[in-house]
């Protein structure tokens, strides 16, 4: 699987994208960036909802569906399209609207491996409203039902253009949750477009970062949001991502012990299924640096590391990139306490982790260590 | 009524039902077209289809009737075609009518095709629908109110007219006399009984259908109520 494009436009607004992209595409791609920096264009022209310049070209696992002399229309290539909005078919039931999308799609691909209708309502948890008609559901329930919908089309890819940013909180987090599901469960690249790193970061496996109508930086997400030298580690809640094991369960103290391949992480959970894997968000500002092991802390998470690098751009404060292992964190610390320690690239630390926030498994929730409630 | 008035009225209705079915098949690519397409002269063409809502019905007869003469393009392509005038048929009275109804039916199609909301064409297009599947599967099940009501105004228009008939079609009983002519008449020769019994069956039959024609746009169906 992979896509080769580049995407050229402008508008008489001034505005202009030029997108050059060859990605992977396995698993979840997520397109991050600003709100108007055309990542939005950028998916309706891969779908070919909207016409870019000449010269523009799109080439899906070595079929062009744009180039000089090729332009495929919408609706044979393939693609499902999960919009803001829903846009499920007011006259009809939501089964009836699965099964429009199904027999429509299926004239064009036969054969491919697409989940079945069962499948896919399944995985969203639409059983029990299936014979609803689509006016009487609500926010998150119409999104999931398009969701399940453009899965039903997605013969090549799936494009979701920031399908939870509509949505109150608490549906955010269910659809998100939902689409873990479907990350898990589905073959078809994804390819996610928001302005939520949280979003971003705890479901792609790919990210593309795009400012001002380019393409910025793109890898794998771990190693993006720990990189320092881009924009999203400078941002006020930068955090990076880690991701490891659960190897044990604290019942007594309901604490999940999370292996990273170098060290422990505790984090404090009602339930975890050991053996299973998660990422964890560990915020750039909930780090501290300590050149010896602290002792009789309330702070659980210590893990012994390594800064890389020093950035010192911000007038106030200190960008640190530190190495556990394989994994890459940040923290961000005073200027005032970065000269008195002497931090410096090379330098052997305990990095002092204050909160970390599990990603994936729909509850989010910021956890402290627990002794701090005591404080 | 006698059997003139009777073959006033099975010929009115006969021209109204051919004249709305011509209007639907011409009306609906056309108002399709005009709801979606982005063309420089739409403005232009909408005007040129309301025209008959406002210039008197005569004036649109008097063209017509001269565009129908024998000697007239459209008249001698008549005559190879049928070997026949075409001024003062039937099929002329049915030409002016689609002409004179045209907006009656364009309008609501149009303005119904107006209110799908584009995105939910775009998302049919991304399911694997053609343009075509998108106008049969998307837009005509959410427009099917305007549907009627197009039919419905198309058809009443057509019964109820009477200066273009009688520019275009003379006033032949079986040919071209149609109920609104047979009415005058009757009332030119005195015959107010008979006028009254066409006139009040006329009103009523307008009224009922005007009736059911607004309750059906009160609720303008889920086309209507997904507009944003």
């Amino acid at each position: 699987m992979s896509l080769h494009t580049r995407i050229q436009l402008t508008r008489e607004s001034g505005f202009s994208l030029d997108v050059e992209l060859d990605v992977p595409l396995q698993g979840i791609t997520a397109v991050y960036g600003d709100s108007g920096t055309g990542k939005t264009t950028f998916l309706r022209c891969l779908a070919g909802l909207e016409s870019p310049a000449r010269g523009s070209y799109i080439k899906l696992n070595g079929v062009h569906w744009l180039n000089e002399t090729v332009t495929l229309a919408t609706e044979k290539r393939g693609v499902g399209y999960v919009f803001q909005d829903a846009r499920l078919l007011p006259n009809l039931s939501v089964l009836a609207n699965l099964e429009f999308a199904e027999t429509l799609s299926s004239r064009w691909h036969s054969g491919s491996d697409l989940p079945t209708s069962a499948q896919v309502i399944q995985w969203l948890g639409l059983e029990r409203f299936l014979d609803q008609p689509t006016t009487k559901l609500s926010g998150g329930q119409a999104q999931r039902v398009a969701i399940a919908r453009a899965l039903l089309c997605s013969h090549n890819l799936l494009l979701m253009d920031e399908p939870v940013s509509a949505l109150d909180p608490t549906a955010r987090q269910e659809i998100l949750s939902y689409l873990e599901r479907v990350h898990h469960e589905s073959q078809v690249p994804i390819i996610y477009v928001s302005h939520n790193i949280e979003e971003a970061s705890r479901l792609a496996d790919h990210l593309v970062l795009m400012a001002e109508g380019r393409v910025a930086a793109q890898g794998p997400t771990l190693d993006m949001c720990s990189r320092i030298d881009l924009p999203l580690a400078h941002e006020e809640d930068a955090a990076a991502i880690l991701s490891g094991t659960v190897t044990n369960y604290d019942k007594q103290f309901c604490l999940t012990e999370v292996d990273t391949g170098a060290g422990t992480l505790y984090l404090a959970r009602k339930n975890s299924q050991v053996g299973s894997t998660l990422r964890v968000r560990i915020p750039a500002r909930d780090v501290s640096i300590s050149l010896r092991e602290p002792e009789q802390s309330s702070i659980l998470n210590v893990l012994p590391a390594r800064i890389l690098d020093v950035d010192e751009s911000d007038e106030g404060r200190v960008l640190l990139q530190l190495a556990h292992g394989e994994q890459r964190f940040l923290a961000r610390v005073t200027r005032k306490s970065a000269e008195e320690l002497q931090l410096r690239p090379d330098l052997e630390i305990y990095a002092q982790i204050k909160s970390v926030a599990l990603l994936n498994d729909g509850h989010a929730t910021s956890i402290n260590s627990p002794s701090e409630h005591t404080k | 009524m006698n059997p003139t008035d009777f073959a006033a009225l099975w010929l009115t209705l006969k021209l109204a039902m051919v004249s709305t079915v011509i209007l639907m098949i011409l009306g609906t690519p056309l108002a399709w077209w005009l709801a979606r397409s982005q063309i420089r002269y739409r403005t232009m063409i909408e005007a040129l289809i309301a025209l008959p809502l406002v210039l008197p019905p005569t004036v649109v007869g008097f063209y017509l009737l001269v565009s129908f003469a024998p000697q007239s393009p459209l008249g001698q392509a008549w005559h190879w075609l049928t070997g026949g005038p075409l001024a003062f048929t039937f099929a002329a009275l049915v030409i002016g009518s689609v002409l004179y109804s045209l907006p009656f039916v364009v309008q609501p199609l149009q303005s119904a095709f107006m209110r799908v909301p584009a995105g939910l064409l775009e998302a049919a297009a991304t399911m694997g629908a053609t343009p075509w599947d998108r106008f049969r599967s998307v837009a005509v099940p959410l427009s099917r109110k305007s549907f009627f009501t197009a039919g419905s105004l198309g058809f009443a228009h057509t019964i109820g007219e009477f200066g273009i008939v009688l520019m275009i079609g003379g006033n032949i009983p079986g040919e071209t006399q149609v109920l609104s002519i047979r009415l005058y008449d009757h009332v030119e020769s005195l015959q107010y009984a008979e006028a009254h019994a066409l006139a009040a069956g006329l009103l009523i039959f307008s009224f009922v259908l005007l009736c059911l024609v607004y309750r059906g746009s009160d609720d303008l169906g889920v086309g209507a109520r997904n507009s944003t």
